[in-house]
């Protein structure tokens, strides 16, 4: 994913001529400076997710973990492994993952509710997944229901409709950041939806 | 609980204090190398006691019970390494969840890669099969030459008497029954002379002295009763 920015933050104090052409990289130029050592452009790269992840993080976690420390976390891990990262291949689905695990871990042990992160419906295949773009009109529909309901949904489902809904991730970038089949993406939305609609029209 | 803006801040005054430090890329290479080596080594492994199955059920002469009709079949449940083949399972889980750190493990469902395992691992077994693998350890192993895995191939030739199953050779026939006798010199536990009344329309015709033979009976007091019999080939 191609992501550009006006954001121009000074880090270190150089030229903000300097800041601006960074601003104007890639995520995966930026990641690809940062993986030479150049700690603007990981400034760079932080300040374009950290509204996001922060976002993710408190609608997923709902408030049991001090988000601000599990997203700083999040930027350690993700300086420490940038190595591991494949500059040819879409940054973003990278740092949510990572992000994905974080918040997991932070979920497990904070929340009483346990999270299973494996279901039934990452074992069997699921030819006939819809991949359906949701229109401005379901999308708004849902933006309510998530508002009202998302805190009723379990873990799996909640995150899905995030990544989805709110951070309007394609669903070929959510399997990669869930680490299961397109097919179980597909899957799970649509139990997601159906179920907080539920929830919400009381059902 | 930090406030927002104070996150890149901290983050980058940890990289630059030193408190952060960047893994160099050859960590990540030797680590995915190390997943791949592990999840080789453990196909190997289930290969090998997957084959070590197909190959103790018919040395024992277990499979020949599922020409025994049910009460054959019943008997077969009861001696199957099940134990074994849970190992098996378990290896295939473990190695499921290693291929799963790779891109192409986590793409396609767990089913779907469950089943790959078995087709790979029937496939491979029987290949292994094949070669004189099992017998050589075999061999070693009634030779007390196999100190690490010898009991396990030796449980191969462990008695199954009390389920009412006997291997021998014939060394005596008369009008209503016949005798045979077993004694390979290996663990004794399995050796002995016993007198069977065969099944209902068996012809005692059939068996030659020497014959070598696989019974399976039930056993009323000293009576051996075969509800099924079957003449070894010479060579097992």
């Amino acid at each position: 994913m191609v992501h550009r920015s006006a954001t121009n933050v000074s880090f270190s104090g150089v030229y903000y001529k300097d800041m601006e052409a960074l601003s104007q990289k890639t995520d995966e130029e930026l990641a690809a400076l940062v993986q030479g050592k150049n700690e603007d452009a990981f400034g760079v790269l932080m300040s374009r997710y950290q509204p996001k992840l922060l976002r993710y993080g408190r609608r997923f976690l709902l408030d049991v973990a001090p988000i601000e420390d599990v997203v700083q976390e999040v930027f350690i891990k993700t300086y420490q492994n940038i190595q591991e990262f494949d500059t040819t291949r879409p940054f973003s689905p990278w740092i949510y993952r990572i992000a994905h695990n974080l918040f997991v871990n932070a979920l497990r042990s904070n929340s009483r509710q346990p999270f299973i992160a494996v279901d039934l419906d990452m074992f069997s295949a699921h030819a006939a997944y819809e991949i359906d773009p949701a229109g401005d009109e379901e999308r708004e529909q849902m933006k309510t229901l998530i508002d009202t309901g998302l805190s009723a949904l379990v873990p799996i489902y909640r995150e899905v409709i995030i990544l989805y809904y709110v951070e309007q991730l394609e669903y070929q970038e959510i399997a990669e950041i869930l680490h299961v089949p397109i097919g179980t993406v597909g899957i799970r939305l649509r139990r997601a939806r159906e179920a907080l609609k539920k929830y919400v029209t009381g059902e | 609980m930090l406030p927002e803006n104070d996150i890149q801040k901290n983050v980058l005054e940890e990289i630059r204090k030193g408190a952060v430090l960047m893994r160099p890329r050859i960590y990540f290479i030797l680590r995915a190398a190390l997943i791949g080596i592990a999840a080789f080594v453990l196909l190997l492994v289930a290969l090998f006691i997957l084959s070590f199955i197909f190959f103790s059920v018919r040395e024992s002469g277990v499979q020949f019970l599922l020409e025994f009709s049910e009460q054959g079949l019943a008997t077969f449940v009861t001696l199957f390494p099940w134990l074994t083949l849970l190992i098996v399972f378990a290896l295939f889980v473990l190695l499921e969840a290693l291929l799963r750190n790779f891109s192409f493990g986590y793409r396609l469902p767990l089913l779907r890669i469950f089943l790959w395992l078995l087709v790979v691992g029937l496939v491979g077994s029987t290949l292994l099969g094949f070669t004189p693998l099992h017998t050589f350890l075999l061999s070693k192993a009634d030779n007390g030459e196999l100190p690490l895995l010898g009991n396990w191939y030796e449980s191969i030739h462990d008695s199954h008497q009390d389920k009412g199953v006997y291997r021998g050779e014939v060394t005596n026939i008369a009008p209503s029954y016949f005798t045979i006798s077993h004694n390979d010199s290996d663990r004794d536990s399995d050796e002995g002379t016993w007198s069977i009344i065969p099944p209902d329309g068996f012809d005692l015709g059939q068996l030659s002295i020497g014959d070598k033979v696989y019974v399976a009976a039930r056993v009323r007091g000293e009576t051996i009763y075969a509800y099924g019999i079957r003449i070894l080939p010479k060579d097992e």
